[in-house]
């Protein structure tokens, strides 16, 4: 992990206008986050662990403050600069998973990589490539539907990895795994983390999930209630739930 | 109000856009059932109340001359009413720009309204004994000129132009369409002019004192139509009995049924069509809403929600926008039916209009809209009481996902990342595909049913005009004349080429049917009028001999096969002939005959003829128009050129008729394919807000969608169109009659157009979809389940 600082939210807020109330998801957010730096947001439902993760994916626009990534100014995108920032510097993966349905699991990766590079037979050996990384090389073929949930949310790490994104942003990733295959899951981005230095911002209610952080930001009614910094992160191995 | 009717009501809300989609095409469907068949009615009772009040002939009679007294023998007839005699004189006509058009002088009694065929006078009276010179003019002929009580009208009468002034304006029950003769059927108001003048006046005028050649009758109420005709067919036999025209029979009344029996069939078609287009839209959209309320139809089954309470909570959708949709159907179609029946009186110049509304045609098309409703509903609303609570309440994100798989084609060609994914989609749910390529089939057949109506009647008359008519102008006479009358005719100038020929007026028998037609004999070898013969069938080898080339229409109706024999009773007695070949003509009922067979038949002592094809010297047609009517018998002298015009004239109506069931079609078109888009894009939320996240652009998401329309578009394309000609074909036949038939014709440019106008319509109507999922809440997107 590198000192540098990739991502930076200054003062950030976040409202929602619901009916006549008006929600503040997040109040004068203040957070900085190293380049390579595993990063759990841990915190209760409605804490504004998601919304701090959409906004810095750029999902979301904050209502007011800044959030620097790699030294821009991303709140001032418009929506065409903002579909470029998606797809050069942050990679999703979600709680459901949310593959293609149409599309095998290779072809799945293939549609993320397909937005940069357009030859095809590399593509194809990318996307091998990628899926063997997550340990899927023989899963290739299948559709999401013919595939376990564990299996389903490697693919769609792999497709978070196609255009090789500096930052990888997962919404509850185990949310809806057993322990075995969340672990599975969390491995490989441990693994990635550590041998490509990917930046992990990882989004759970989980606090078991938090004792592999590098850091732990756990947030309470749309602010940083505290930050704490694990000196020895525990192998995933060691986590149950 | 119930919790669920509030439910309902709500989830229609929220569907705003699809719903109202769905009450349009309802309504559509709803409001040409009730203008169509209520138009329909209003010119049916129309036209009845127009003969009832004006006492329309039960049956006419034409003969060569008969005393005016054989009226007195068929009034004494038990079963006659009444009978009114006439003289009937066709002759020329001179406009004030010096034009020759075609008269007929219709000689009455000035004594009173006639009995039989009275006429309604819009302005000025009828004639008096008192009059000199004065003329009732029919109304058709008095508005296109802007005629006057007053004005001067001048037919020739005996080759003289004979000034007449105009006492009164009046409409005919037999002339509501103002057509000559049955094989003359187009209104030509321009070109025809129907006078009605006192009947001692014109007998003196033509020198046929005492003499009449048409009588009209009313059969007594109750008695047998046919009966009376033969006992008036043994008196009126000695006269030269040569025509008996039925008031079906009748060419006004012959053409306006043509309109009538239109009207029915596209009534009945459109509506059902739509109806059907209807309820596919609602199938559609009702499976859609179940699927992504499934956690929902779990929870009310494990609140306690009977089956049959959710079956019919979700069958409320349908029925609320079949409702929805018949208010605002009969809302649109009763106004519609009134202007529709405005428009036609109008145009048609119907005297008597009756125009109502008919609660049974209402009640008809709720009913009907609403059985639609339960048959799209049912299934989709069975498998909403089937689902289990639990399964459907679970929340697990595999059961978002439709199984993927590879395509059929995807087996035999390699296709490229950006195709595969819109083909799978076309593949991925059989039963959404199937109901959306059934939609898209079904506008390609409203599209061309419009279009196709449009291009035979234009096929038609292209090539009546230009391949089987060949002449430049038709002369008709009185009565017969000699050859020597061909001698004077070639003189005039501007005429190149004359062909004589006879036509009669002829009752065919073959075994036991009887159809009544027109004979035309013309010489074998004519290059004026092309025979459309079988292959390898040449006129002479058909004409040969005691042969007769009918037309299809005929031969089909009289069920004969060439070699058959058939009997022609004519003025000039009864003859045996054998039936050859049919001849694909516009016009229904016409027989040919070789002019020498018909010559040999007569018996005369020297060849007679009653008309003419010409050609004319086109620099001087107006001139020689003039010259022939000038020459003594002569009817009246048609140029080609202007009953085409006329036939354009008339088109204008017909276009305005093909034009509303066209935009019919689009609207329903638009809508139906508006909402098979949009479920079938926001049925993939999700997938797309998962893109638009990792980064894909929203032109690629819309060239995706789009390209996965012009897939289905391909799927469809070839059993749309076709299945789109076959509708036309049939209903195109549902116009055929003795008048003319409708050959079914479809343009290529036209079936093109259809592709590309639904083509078009796809790309747009995915549009709406397409913005909605660009402007998606990716964060909320992309957590969403279904």
């Amino acid at each position: 992990m590198s000192t540098e600082t990739i991502i930076q939210m200054q003062h950030v807020n976040k409202e929602y206008q619901m009916g006549d109330v008006t929600v503040r998801a997040l109040r004068d957010l203040n957070l900085d986050i190293a380049a390579g730096e595993l990063i759990v947001l841990l915190g209760p439902s409605g804490s504004g662990k998601t919304t701090t993760l959409n906004v810095i994916g750029g999902l979301d626009r904050p209502t007011a403050g800044h959030i620097l990534v790699a030294g821009d100014d991303i709140t001032g995108y418009n929506s065409k600069k903002l579909t470029q920032y998606r797809r050069q510097k942050m990679g999703f993966v979600f709680q459901f998973f949310n593959l293609i349905p149409t599309l095998t699991a290779s072809e799945n990766v293939e549609f993320a990589l397909a937005l940069v590079e357009k030859d095809g037979k590399r593509l194809q050996d990318k996307a091998r490539d990628l899926l063997q990384m997550v340990g899927l090389n023989d899963r290739g073929d299948h559709f999401p539907s013919q595939l376990s949930g564990g299996e389903q949310q490697r693919v769609a790490i792999a497709r978070a990895l196609a255009n090789q994104p500096p930052v990888i942003l997962c919404d509850e990733p185990t949310g809806n795994l057993d322990v075995e295959t969340g672990q599975r899951v969390l491995q490989v981005m441990r693994d990635l983390n550590h041998q490509r230095n990917t930046t992990v911002v990882l989004v759970t209610h989980n606090s078991v999930i938090a004792r592999m952080a590098d850091r732990v930001v756990r947030l309470h009614n749309g602010s940083i209630a505290d930050i704490s910094e694990n000196v020895h992160p525990a192998p995933v191995s060691e986590l149950s739930w | 109000m119930n919790i669920l009717w509030r439910k309902t009501i709500r989830d229609l809300r929220a569907a705003k856009a699809q719903s109202i989609a769905l009450v349009i095409i309802v309504a559509l469907g709803v409001a040409s059932l009730i203008a169509m068949a209520g138009a329909y009615r209003d010119l049916s009772t129309s036209y009845q109340h127009t003969y009832d009040q004006l006492h329309f002939a039960d049956v006419s009679f034409t003969v060569q001359a008969a005393p005016a007294t054989v009226v007195d023998d068929i009034v004494a007839l038990p079963d006659v009413s009444a009978v009114t005699g006439r003289l009937v004189v066709d002759s020329g006509y001179i406009l004030p720009d010096n034009e020759p058009i075609r008269s007929r002088l219709i000689g009455v009694s000035p004594q009173h309204m006639p009995d039989v065929n009275a006429v309604h006078l819009s302005a000025g009276r009828f004639l008096s004994p008192d009059d000199t010179r004065a003329a009732v003019v029919e109304a058709h002929f008095a508005k296109y000129y802007g005629l006057q009580v007053g004005d001067q009208v001048t037919p020739i009468i005996n080759g003289h132009k004979t000034p007449l002034t105009i006492v009164g304006i009046a409409s005919s029950p037999e002339y509501l369409v103002v057509s000559a003769s049955k094989q003359d059927i187009m209104p030509s108001p321009r070109t025809f002019a129907v006078l009605f003048v006192s009947l001692p006046e014109l007998q003196k005028m033509v020198g046929a004192e005492g003499q009449i050649n048409n009588l009209n009758l009313l059969v007594a109420k109750g008695s047998d139509r046919a009966s009376v005709i033969d006992k008036v067919k043994g008196i009126l036999q000695p006269y030269g009995l040569s025509e008996i025209l039925t008031s079906e029979e009748v060419p006004s009344q012959a053409a306006l049924q043509i309109d009538l029996d239109g009207f029915r069939e596209s009534a009945n078609v459109m509506a059902f069509l739509m109806m059907f287009v209807a309820a596919m839209a609602m199938y559609a959209m009702l499976s859609r809403l179940i699927w992504s309320q499934r956690p929902q139809i779990g929870l009310m089954k494990a609140l306690g929600y009977s089956d049959r309470t959710v079956m019919i909570h979700f069958l409320a959708f349908t029925l609320l926008i079949a409702l929805a949709g018949s208010l605002l159907g009969i809302a649109l179609g009763l106004p519609l039916a009134h202007a529709t029946t405005s428009a036609y009186a109008t145009e048609l110049g119907i005297p008597l209009v009756q125009s109502k509304i008919y609660p049974d045609l209402i009640l008809t098309g709720v009913i009907m809209s609403l059985i639609f409703a339960v048959l799209a509903g049912i299934s989709p609303a069975l498998a909403s009481a089937r689902m289990a609570p639990a399964s459907a309440m679970r929340v697990d994100p595999s059961t978002a996902l439709a199984n993927g798989r590879i395509s059929v084609i995807e087996r035999w060609i390699r296709v490229p990342l950006g195709v595969r994914m819109p083909l799978r989609d076309v593949f991925r749910m059989p039963r959404r595909s199937l109901t959306t390529a059934l939609g898209i089939i079904l506008s390609f057949v409203l599209l061309l049913v419009g279009l196709g109506m449009m291009d035979s009647m234009n096929y038609m008359l292209s090539r009546n005009f230009q391949t089987i008519e060949r002449w430049d102008g038709l002369v008709l006479f009185n009565a017969p004349q000699p050859e020597s009358v061909l001698t004077q005719v070639k003189a005039i100038a501007g005429v190149k080429e004359v062909e004589a020929t006879l036509q009669l007026p002829v009752r065919l028998h073959a075994g036991d049917k009887e159809e009544n037609a027109l004979l035309v004999a013309l010489p074998s070898d004519s290059n004026l009028h092309v025979l459309q013969l079988p292959a390898g069938v040449t006129p002479a080898s058909a004409l040969q001999d005691d042969q007769l080339v009918l037309t299809t229409y005929l031969a089909k109706k009289l069920n004969l096969s060439p070699g058959d024999t058939l009997t022609v009773k004519s003025p000039l007695g009864d003859h045996d002939f054998t039936y050859s070949a049919a001849t694909d003509e516009m016009s229904g009922g016409v027989v040919y005959a070789a002019y020498d067979t018909i010559q040999k038949m007569s018996g005369l002592p020297v060849p007679v003829l009653n008309s003419l094809y010409l050609t004319l010297d086109a620099m001087k047609v107006k001139d020689a128009k003039q010259a022939l009517y000038h020459v003594p018998g002569v009817a009246s002298v048609q140029i080609k050129q202007d009953v085409e015009k006329d036939w354009q004239g008339m088109m204008g109506l017909f276009y305005a008729f093909v034009a509303v069931i066209f935009i019919f079609a689009f609207v329903m078109a638009f809508a139906l394919l508006f909402n098979a888009m949009t479920i079938n894009v926001l049925e993939r939320q999700r997938e797309f807000a998962t893109m638009r996240a990792i980064g894909t652009g929203g032109g690629h998401i819309a060239r995706l969608v789009q390209l996965e329309i012009v897939l289905m578009w391909l799927v469809t394309l070839i059993p749309g169109l076709a299945i789109g000609w076959w509708a036309n074909v049939r209903f195109v036949a549902t116009f055929d009659s003795e008048l003319f038939i409708f050959v079914p014709y479809i343009k290529p440019a036209t079936f093109a157009l259809t592709a590309f106008v639904i083509l078009l319509t796809m790309v747009l109507s995915a549009i709406p979809a397409i913005r909605h999922i660009n402007r998606l809440d990716l964060a909320e997107a992309t957590k969403m389940i279904t």
